[in-house]
């Protein structure tokens, strides 16, 4: 094989694909910002990252005669398709309706949603400067020694949601940052999304919607050192629609170092499917990332490598069967729960909009299909 | 300054369009060629190239977006140096890319011509168009771009594990698809 025709032949990829998988890289920071708190270690466990939901958020200029937050509402019920498919468990918040009445900062609540493993919000966050998103968009800054860069030399920046000072959830995956932001309004359209054991029912808990730069890859924020504070919104965990299937047969994955393990079912609901594993291994595999040392840690990273492969093996045939003979395929997972013994969810999501839940008859994994009562 | 403004200037003949080029899209002019390219001489050479050949282009060109253009540009000569160097000089990231996608091509296929690269190149934006967003995203972004696995994962805010499944299941969807078109048999 000619290595550099091959490469010659990842030039042809289309400039559209490389214009919308482009990323700008921001110049180097000048000053130091505000070292505000060496924030302690999340609680949360490391993998319950939510996935976004694929929405082209807060794309629209200014309608007349109606506010940024009343138009991003109307915007994302269309693109989350809540009439179409007549999704009940969908909450939409008070806003101010009139422009002139609009508060121009500090972070308004649209809406929200309990998928069954997470509640989902999303906010508008006022007072995002373009300087800001450029920031958000990167990743790293380059060695320009050419040395090889340690894990600690890279830094990125990213808005994000805390809750009593010491957890974190993440804002939005940095996709989602152009989408949703709107430079001449200065507003970033977003969502937020908390695991639902972090968020006991009836318990109202204060975001605090702030942008830090992290110097790490492992996304703990421990050394986060804050950029800008752009207020805070009161949330609750809301009602939830969920229809859970128990597979009468398991469906059986085998992962090579730790053996069998089952899917026991599933939980759907209008914006995802919840996988419900059970495996001996789990509470090892779902564990916090603190490790002893590196031996320790590559040891982990090897296992949880060939774990996923085994379960996705099995997730990626999925699909949702609807009553009129129309499916949807169900993606792959980006997010686990918290294990609860020798069981864990896997959090998979349609990828964008909703589905109708009530027209769902059966469901598939692994080649097998369940219905759906 | 907005890239409307900035091509005006490359219109102009005005010199300023290089800097306001370099103040807005130069970190990552740069970044995506010391993602190829492992030398820092290599690297600013190859970023002052690009610019001139941006020079050279704009006019008649007025490219839009700006930042992709530019980005081409940066990528392709990159490459052709990065194939110019020598064994000692090349970049282990680089070369970690290519070994990668060599795996996606099916046994029996070879590309040794000019022509093959680019019969490739169309099967793989075939393959491109055929992908979520989010699975493009991270194709594009490991094989032209050539970021690292944990790169991308601070970018999506993955694992790097979940990234690199997700990378091998593209690579083995790229190979079937490659497989059934059946080109450079």
């Amino acid at each position: 094989m000619n290595r550099e025709l091959l490469s010659k032949a990842l030039c042809e990829i289309d400039e559209s694909f490389i214009a919308e998988a482009y990323r700008p890289v921001p110049e180097a920071t000048s000053g130091s910002s505000e070292r505000i708190v060496h924030m302690k270690k999340k609680r949360i466990f490391t993998f319950a990252l939510a996935a976004a939901l694929i929405l082209a958020l807060g794309v629209t200029a200014y309608a007349i005669g109606v506010s940024i937050y009343r138009q991003r509402q109307e915007e994302l019920r269309e693109q989350l398709q809540i009439d179409e498919n007549q999704v009940t468990d969908y909450v939409e918040y008070p806003v101010v309706e009139e422009p002139e009445k609009a508060p121009v900062e500090g972070v308004t609540l649209l809406s929200s949603m309990n998928d069954g493993e997470f509640q989902r919000f999303w906010v508008v966050i006022n007072g995002v400067t373009p300087e800001m998103v450029a920031r958000l968009e990167s990743a790293e800054q380059v060695d320009w020694e050419g040395q090889a860069l340690p894990a600690n030399g890279h830094r990125y920046c990213i808005i994000y949601a805390t809750m009593d000072g010491e957890s974190f959830f993440d804002a939005m995956s940095h996709f989602h940052v152009r989408d949703g932001y709107d430079p001449e309004s200065q507003t970033l359209t977003t969502e937020c999304a908390i695991p639902l054991h972090e968020l006991e029912q009836g318990q109202k808990v204060a975001l605090r919607f702030v942008m830090a730069e992290c110097i790490d890859y492992e996304m703990d924020h421990s050394e986060a050192e804050l950029v800008c504070e752009f207020g805070s919104v009161d949330v609750e965990r809301t009602g939830q629609a969920v229809r859970t299937v128990w597979f009468p047969e398991p469906v059986s994955f085998e992962n090579g170092a730790y053996g069998k393990g089952e899917f026991l079912g599933a939980e759907i609901s209008a914006l995802g499917v919840n996988w419900i594993l059970r495996h001996d291994g789990v509470s090892q595999m779902y564990r916090s990332h603190e490790f002893a040392d590196e031996a320790e840690r590559q040891a982990y990273l090897d296992l949880e490598q060939s774990w996923l492969a085994a379960i996705e093996e099995v997730e990626r045939t999925a699909a949702v069967h609807f009553a009129d003979g129309t499916s949807r395929e169900v993606g792959l997972p980006l997010s686990s729960s918290k294990p609860e013994g020798d069981t864990v969810k896997d959090a998979c999501l349609f990828g964008s909009g909703t589905i109708n839940l009530d027209q769902v008859v059966s469901i598939t994994i692994g080649g097998k299909t369940f219905p759906v009562e | 300054m907005e890239d409307s403004k900035i091509i005006s200037l490359f219109f102009e003949r005005s010199e300023q369009a290089i800097e306001e080029l370099d103040r807005k899209h130069g970190p990552t002019v740069k970044r995506t060629a010391a993602n190829i390219l492992k030398d820092r001489l290599d690297v600013e050479e190859c970023v002052s190239d690009t610019y001139l050949r941006t020079w050279n282009s704009i006019p008649p060109q007025a490219p839009n977006p700006l930042a992709s253009y530019v980005c081409r540009i940066a990528h392709n000569l990159a490459i052709d140096r990065y194939h110019a160097n020598t064994a000692e000089k090349r970049n282990g990231k680089y070369d970690l890319v290519l070994d990668e996608i060599e795996e996606c091509i099916p046994s029996g296929m070879s590309v040794e011509t000019e022509l093959e690269a680019k019969e490739l190149g169309a099967s793989i934006n075939r393959f491109l168009s055929s992908l979520s967003k989010e699975d493009r995203f991270l194709f594009v972004r490991r094989y032209w771009y050539a970021d690292s696995v944990r790169e991308l994962a601070t970018m999506t805010n993955g694992s790097p594990n979940r990234i690199s499944v997700r990378l091998f299941r593209l690579r083995e969807k790229l190979r079937n698809t490659l497989t059934k078109e059946g080109l450079l048999v």
